[in-house]
C-alpha cells in the first residue's frame, strides 16, 4: 500500500520535474520558541530523554548550532506510579574518557572512530548500572520536566505488552540487476483485539539503529491475522534514496531487527511525523504532528521490545 | 414551515392569475434548428418584431412556445452566429412553426436577412451569473498542448477560478471544488479531469453547448452550493454523413455523425485518445521500461429518434478512462485505471403546444482502481461512486407572461469508500468493516418566470430536497482512543441518517431601457454529497462521501446584485455583479490528517463555516472581426473552523484577491484566425514551514504560523494561437485547418507549490557536516508550443 502511494506521488512528481524548480527566499515569522522532547523507555532499559530547542527555519545548520540546541540543567523526573526518580544529565563534552567508554558499553557498541571537535550530545538518563526505574511491560510512565528557566512539561506513556514476531527470514532480490540484495521478511500473529501498534528498527553491522521511512503501523487491516510482510532496511533520513535498492540489505550484512509494540499516542506521533516529513509534494500539505508532550513538542514513548534478533545474510 | 406555506400560497396565486388572464389566446410553438445538420439550437430567441418585449427563448431541447392574443405578427428568430429569420404569422389558432437557421457565413438565397437581431439576452433575462460559451468560441482560444478544453475556457470567466496550470479544479465564487454540479447530457460527472486534472474529460468535438450558472441557479438544478455546469452533447447530423477529427501533440480525435433516417434520426460517435504510450512502445521493447505507460481515452456516443413532432427519444453515453501501467525490474507490477461512465436515456414529449415534458433515466459512475502484484503480495484497491437517477421535467408556457418549469428528481447513490483486498501469501486481508454507503436523494421543484411588466420580470422558484442514507450498512463504534470496538448493523433499506430542506430561489430584473437593467437574486442550496481534497490538484483518488450521522449536509445562501448594460446595438456587453455567500457545514480535513486506506475518511473531517464576497466586472465584444472579453474579480473567501487555526478565521486556499482574464479573438480574413488569452491572479494562500526541530537526529519541519497566511507568487500567463484554414471556400465539402498554439508565451515560472528541503552538505550520519534548509518553488509548465491539424468532411 505504501508503494502505491509512493507511485502516485511519483507520477505527479514526474510531471513536475521538468527543471521547473527554483529556490525562493521568503521572510517568514520566527516560530514560538519551544522545548522539544525526545524521550523513550523500553522494556528492561532505563529511560532516555533528550531536550532541544526548535530553530527558526532558514539558513545553514552547523554541528555547533546543534550542540547549542540542547537544553541543559533541566530537572527531569520519571515515575512509574510507585517510584519517582530524577534523571542524570550527561553531555558528551563534559564526560571523561572512561565515562565515554562506559556509555559505549551501555549502548552496546564501540565508540565511533572520529568525532568532530565541536560535536556534542546531551541526554538525561540514570547514569548507573542499577537504575531505580527500568521499563516493564504493561506499566505507565509519567515524565515531568522543569527547565532551568521554570518551564514545566508533562507527558505520559505506556509500554504495551510485547507481541513477538513468529519468525524472520530473508529472500534474494528478483531484480537481475541487483542479485546481491536481500529482502528481510517477518511473520506476525496479531492478537485478536483491535488497537495493536508496532514500530521497528533495523541495524546493519554496528551502524546506528534506523527506522524505515514508514516505521509504524496499526492492525486495522490485519487484526487477529497471521501475516508476513517485508521489513524495509532503515536508513539515515538525510541519505539519498535510490528507489531501486531502497529497503534491501546486502549479502554478508549482519542484520539486527528491533521489533516493538507502542501505545496509541506514540503511534499517532510517529505516523503524523513521518507523513509530514514527506510533504515535499503537492499531496503533503501542512500536516500538524500529534505531539504527546504538554507544554512542549515531541514524544515520550514506551516500547514493548520483544524481538532483537541478529543474523548474517549468507 | 411558515415560509413554505407562504411560498405555496404564492404559487397557487400565480397559477390562478395564469388561468384568469389566458383568454382568446393562441400558441405558436416549435423547434429552432441548424439548417445544415438539424442540431437543435438552445437559447435561440423568438420575438414578436412589433413588440420586442414579447418573446421566448428555446429550451435545452430547442423547443419554444409563445402564447399571444389572436392577430398577425412578424416573428423574428435569431441565434448568435446564425442569420436571423423573420416570418409573418396570422395567429388564429394554435400553430406549430419550426425554424431552420443557417450559419451566418453560409449564404442562403432568398433568405430574409435582417440587421437588427435580438442579442440582449444578458440584459433582458432574469438570469444572473449565467455564462454561455459556445464550443466554436472555445475552439478559437489557445489551448494547452492543443487540446481544446471546456473547463479551462470557463476559468477565463469572472468569478471562476482554477488552480493555476491544473484544469480540473473549479472554484466558483469562493465555493469548493466539490460544490459544482457538472452535467453531461443530464448525467452527473464526478471527476472532470484526465491526467491528474491537466485535461478535462470533455471532448470538444462531441460537445454542443456549455452553460455555467455561478450563482442564483434556477430551481431545476440542485445538490450543489456554488455552480452548475450544464454540458450538452451534439445530437448528430440528421441530414448528411460527416466525419471530423484532429491530430495533435497530446491526442487525436475522430467523430462520425449522420442520419439513420434523414430528418428523423441521427447518431454521433466520437472518440479521443492520447498516444504517447503507443509511440513509445517500440522504443521501450526489451528495456526495463517495457510495459510502462499511461494513456487516456474518451468515447461519446449518441442516438436520437424523432417519432413525430411530439415525441423524440435520445440515448447518449460517455465512457472515459485513464490507465497507468507500471512495472519495476524487481517484479513489482501495477495497473491503475480510473474514469467516469455515464448513460442517459431521454424522452421528449409534447402534451400540447404549451406543455413540454422531458423524462430522463441516467446511470453514471466514477471508478478508481489500482491492482498491484509483487512476489507473494497482491492487492486490489478501489473506490468510487455510482448513481441511478430518474427525473421528470415539465416546461409549461401558459401565456407570454409566464414560463413555468416543474419536476422531480430521484437518485440512488452507492458510494464505495477506499477498499482494499489483498493476498499476502496464504493470508487474505480486506477492509470488510468499511462497507459501501447507499443513499436516496429526492427533490421536487417548481419555478415561474413572470413578466410583470415591460420593465419588471421575476423568476421565483422553490426546490425541496431530502437525503437519506440507508442500509445495508455497518457503522463502526469507536472508543475514546479512536479504535473501532463495535459495529451497529443496519438492514437493507433501514434508514441510517435523514436530512432535508427547502431551497427558495428568487431573481428580479428591472429594465430601465431594453439595454439597461438591474438584477437581484437570492438562492438557497443544500448539498448532500461531499468531496474534500487536501491537495492542490484534484486527484483520481479523491473520494465522494455522502451525508451521514457524522457528516451533515452543506448549506449555502447566496445574495447577488448586478447592473447590466449593452452598447452599440448589443455589440458590447457590460456587467457588474456583486455577491455575498454564506456557507454552513463546510468540511475540511483535520489538521493532523494522514491519508489512510483502512478507515472511513469522514473520521478525519472537521466542520465549520465559510463566507465569500466579491465584485465581478465583465466587458464583452460579441460581434465583428475582433471579439473577446475582459473579466475582473475582486473577492475574498474565508473559512472559520473551531478545530482549525485555533478557531480563527483564515482565507481559503483558493482565495484570490485579484483575478483578471483578457480574451481576444481576431478573425483576420478567410484564412487566418488569431486568439490570445491573458490571465493574472493573486497567489494561492498557503501555510509554510517556518521552524524545525530534531527528532532521532533528523530535522522535521514545523508549521507555526496562522493557516494560509502566506501567498504564492502571483500567477500570470499569456497564451497565443493562430488558426490557418487550408481551404477558404466556406461551401467546400472538405474543410481543414492547422492550429498553432503557444501556452505560457513568456515562459513564466508560475508557482505550483513550495516545499522545504534540508540539504546535507557532507557526512551521512547527521552529526557531521552542515545542513542547509531551503525553500523550493515548483512550477509546472514552461512555454509549450503545439500544432494541431483539424479536418471535417
Amino acid at each position: 500500500m505504501n508503494k502505491l502511494k509512493y507511485i502516485i506521488a511519483l507520477i505527479v512528481t514526474a510531471f513536475i520535474l521538468t527543471n521547473c524548480e527554483k529556490e525562493v527566499i521568503l521572510d517568514l515569522p520566527d516560530p514560538v520558541a519551544k522545548i522539544v522532547v525526545e524521550g523513550s523507555i523500553e522494556t528492561d532499559a532505563p529511560p532516555f530523554v533528550t531536550l532541544t530547542q526548535n530553530f527558526p527555519y532558514f539558513g545553514s545548520i552547523t554541528p555547533s548550532m546543534l550542540a547549542n540546541a540542547y537544553v541543559r540543567g533541566a530537572t527531569v523526573m520519571v515515575s512509574d506510579g510507585q517510584t519517582e526518580a530524577q534523571l542524570d544529565e550527561l553531555c558528551w563534552s563534559t564526560l571523561t574518557d572512561a565515562q565515554k567508554e562506559l556509555i559505549a558499553q551501555l549502548a552496546g557498541s564501540a565508540l565511533p572512530d572520529s568525532i568532530p571537535p565541536d560535536f556534542d550530545f546531551c541526554v538525561y538518563t540514570f547514569f548507573s548500572f542499577n537504575p531505580p526505574i527500568v521499563g516493564q511491560n504493561g506499566k505507565t510512565y509519567t515524565l515531568h520536566i522543569t527547565t532551568a528557566d521554570g518551564k514545566e512539561l508533562h507527558a505520559t506513556t505506556t509500554i504495551p505488552q510485547p507481541v513477538p514476531l513468529d519468525s524472520i527470514w530473508y529472500e534474494q532480490n528478483k531484480d537481475p540487476r541487483y542479485p546481491d540484495l536481500y529482502r528481510v521478511l517477518a511473520r506476525l500473529q496479531d492478537p485478536d483485539t483491535l488497537g495493536n501498534y508496532y514500530r521497528y528498527y533495523t541495524q546493519r553491522q554496528n551502524e546506528p539503529m534506523y527506522p524505515g521511512f514508514r516505521s509504524v503501523f496499526d492492525d486495522k487491516l490485519i487484526n487477529g491475522k497471521n501475516i508476513f510482510f517485508p521489513l524495509d532496511r532503515g536508513i539515515f533520513k538525510g541519505a539519498e534514496i535510490d528507489f531501486d535498492t531502497y529497503g534491501y540489505f546486502n549479502k554478508q550484512d549482519t542484520v539486527t531487527i528491533k521489533w516493538s509494540t507502542i501505545d496509541t499516542k506514540t503511534y499517532n506521533f510517529w505516523r503524523t511525523l513521518e507523513f509530514s516529513s514527506n510533504s515535499s509534494s503537492p499531496l503533503g500539505g501542512s500536516t500538524q504532528v500529534n505531539h504527546n508532550i504538554q507544554g512542549g513538542i515531541g514524544v515520550w514513548a514506551g516500547y514493548g521490545v520483544s524481538t532483537l534478533q541478529t543474523f548474517v545474510i549468507e | 414551515m411558515r415560509t413554505s406555506t407562504f411560498l405555496i400560497v404564492l404559487f397557487l396565486g400565480l397559477f390562478s392569475f395564469v388561468s384568469l388572464s389566458a383568454q382568446q389566446k393562441y400558441t405558436l410553438s416549435g423547434y429552432v434548428r441548424d439548417a445544415a445538420n438539424g442540431e437543435t439550437l438552445l437559447g435561440a430567441s423568438v420575438v414578436v418584431a412589433e413588440n420586442r418585449q414579447t418573446g421566448a427563448s428555446t429550451n435545452v431541447y430547442g423547443f419554444y412556445s409563445l402564447t399571444l392574443p389572436a392577430g398577425s405578427y412578424t416573428i423574428e428568430v435569431s441565434f448568435l452566429g446564425y442569420t436571423a429569420q423573420q416570418v409573418k404569422v396570422n395567429l388564429i389558432q394554435n400553430q406549430t412553426l419550426n425554424f431552420d437557421l443557417a450559419e451566418s457565413s453560409v449564404i442562403i438565397e432568398n433568405a430574409v436577412t435582417i440587421t437588427s437581431t435580438r442579442q440582449d439576452q444578458n440584459v433582458e433575462s432574469t438570469d444572473m451569473g449565467r455564462m454561455d460559451l459556445s464550443i466554436e468560441k472555445i475552439k478559437s482560444l489557445p489551448a494547452l498542448g492543443g487540446e481544446v478544453d471546456v473547463i479551462r475556457a470557463i476559468q477565463l470567466m469572472p468569478g471562476v477560478k482554477g488552480s493555476g496550470d491544473v484544469s480540473s479544479g473549479l472554484y466558483v465564487r469562493g465555493g469548493g471544488p466539490d460544490q459544482n454540479l457538472v452535467l453531461l447530457d443530464e448525467a452527473v460527472v464526478y471527476n472532470i479531469g484526465h491526467l491528474f486534472g491537466f485535461f478535462s474529460v470533455f471532448n470538444s468535438d462531441a460537445i454542443k453547448n456549455n452553460t455555467l450558472y455561478k450563482g442564483s441557479m434556477p430551481a431545476e438544478y440542485g445538490g450543489r452550493l456554488s455552480s452548475v455546469l450544464d454540458v450538452s452533447m451534439k445530437d448528430g447530423n440528421n441530414k448528411t454523413y460527416g466525419v471530423s477529427g484532429g491530430i495533435g501533440n497530446i491526442a487525436s480525435r475522430l467523430t462520425i455523425e449522420g442520419p439513420l433516417q434523414k430528418d428523423k434520426s441521427s447518431f454521433l460517435l466520437s472518440g479521443r485518445r492520447t498516444y504517447a504510450d503507443v509511440l513509445a512502445r517500440p522504443f521501450l521493447k526489451g528495456t526495463e521500461f517495457e510495459g510502462n505507460g499511461y494513456y487516456f481515452y474518451d468515447l461519446n456516443a449518441k442516438l436520437n429518434y424523432r417519432f413525430s413532432d411530439k415525441d423524440r427519444v435520445f440515448l447518449s453515453g460517455y465512457f472515459g478512462r485513464d490507465v497507468f501501467n507500471f512495472k519495476s525490474p524487481d517484479g513489482f507490477n501495477l495497473n491503475m485505471p480510473w474514469g467516469n461512465a455515464t448513460g442517459t436515456l431521454r424522452w421528449n414529449h409534447l402534451f400540447s403546444s404549451r406543455l413540454f415534458m422531458n423524462a430522463t433515466a441516467v446511470y453514471n459512475s466514477y471508478y478508481f482502481g489500482a491492482n498491484s502484484q509483487f512476489d507473494n503480495f497482491s492487492s486490489k484497491f478501489y473506490s468510487g461512486v455510482r448513481d441511478w437517477n430518474a427525473k421528470i421535467d415539465f416546461d409549461y408556457f401558459p401565456s407570454s407572461a409566464h414560463e413555468i418549469k416543474f419536476g422531480a428528481n430521484y437518485t440512488y447513490h452507492t458510494f464505495t469508500p477506499y477498499t482494499v483486498e489483498a493476498q499476502v501469501g496464504d493470508t487474505e486481508i480486506n477492509t470488510d468493516d468499511v462497507s459501501k454507503q447507499n443513499a436516496h436523494e429526492v427533490a421536487v421543484y417548481v419555478r415561474d418566470e413572470i413578466t410583470v411588466s415591460e420593465k419588471l420580470k421575476i423568476n421565483v422558484g422553490l426546490r425541496a430536497s431530502a437525503f437519506q442514507q440507508v442500509g445495508p450498512y455497518k457503522a463502526p463504534v469507536y472508543n475514546n482512543e479512536g479504535v473501532a470496538t463495535d459495529t451497529i448493523t443496519y438492514q437493507s433499506g433501514e434508514p441510517v441518517a435523514t436530512y432535508g430542506g427547502l431551497e427558495p430561489r428568487v431573481n428580479l430584473r428591472y429594465a430601465f431601457t431594453p439595454s439597461i437593467s438591474v438584477k437581484a437574486g437570492v438562492a438557497v442550496a443544500n448539498q448532500y454529497i461531499h468531496l474534500v481534497s487536501n491537495s492542490t490538484a484534484l486527484l483520481p483518488t479523491d473520494l465522494w462521501v455522502p451525508s451521514t450521522k457524522v457528516v451533515e449536509p452543506q448549506r449555502g445562501i447566496q445574495y447577488s446584485v448586478g447592473y447590466f448594460q449593452n452598447f452599440a446595438d448589443n455589440m458590447y456587453e457590460f456587467s457588474v455583479e456583486t455577491y455575498y455567500k454564506d456557507l454552513r457545514n463546510q468540511i475540511e480535513f483535520a489538521e493532523n490528517y494522514v491519508p489512510e486506506l483502512n478507515e472511513l475518511v469522514e473520521n478525519n473531517f472537521v466542520f465549520g463555516n465559510g463566507r465569500a464576497y466579491g465584485v465581478e466586472l465583465f466587458m464583452q465584444k460579441k460581434r465583428g472581426k475582433l471579439t473577446g472579453w475582459v473579466g475582473y474579480t475582486l473577492s475574498r473567501t474565508e473559512r472559520s473552523f473551531p478545530d482549525i487555526n485555533q478557531g480563527r478565521t483564515f482565507p481559503a486556499r483558493y482565495d484570490r484577491t485579484h483575478d483578471l482574464s483578457v480574451v481576444v479573438i481576431y478573425d483576420v480574413n478567410d484564412r487566418w484566425n488569431l486568439g490570445a488569452t491573458f490571465v493574472y491572479n493573486t497567489g494561492q494562500a498557503i501555510t509554510l514551514p517556518n521552524g524545525f526541530y530534531l527528532i532521532e537526529n533528523w530535522i522535521y519541519t514545523e508549521f507555526d504560523m496562522p493557516r494560509n497566511s502566506y501567498r504564492l507568487m502571483p500567477y500570470h500567463r499569456l497564451d497565443l494561437s493562430a488558426t490557418y484554414r487550408l481551404n477558404k471556400n466556406p461551401k467546400a465539402k472538405f474543410k481543414s485547418d492547422l492550429n498553432f498554439s503557444v501556452y505560457n508565451v513568456y515562459s513564466r515560472m508560475n508557482p505550483f507549490f513550495l516545499y522545504a528541503v534540508p540539504e546535507t552538505t557532507q557526512g551521512a550520519t547527521g552529526n557531521t557536516g552542515s545542513i542547509d534548509i531551503k525553500l523550493k518553488q515548483v512550477s509546472l509548465f514552461p512555454i509549450i508550443p503545439s500544432l494541431t491539424y483539424n479536418f471535417k468532411f
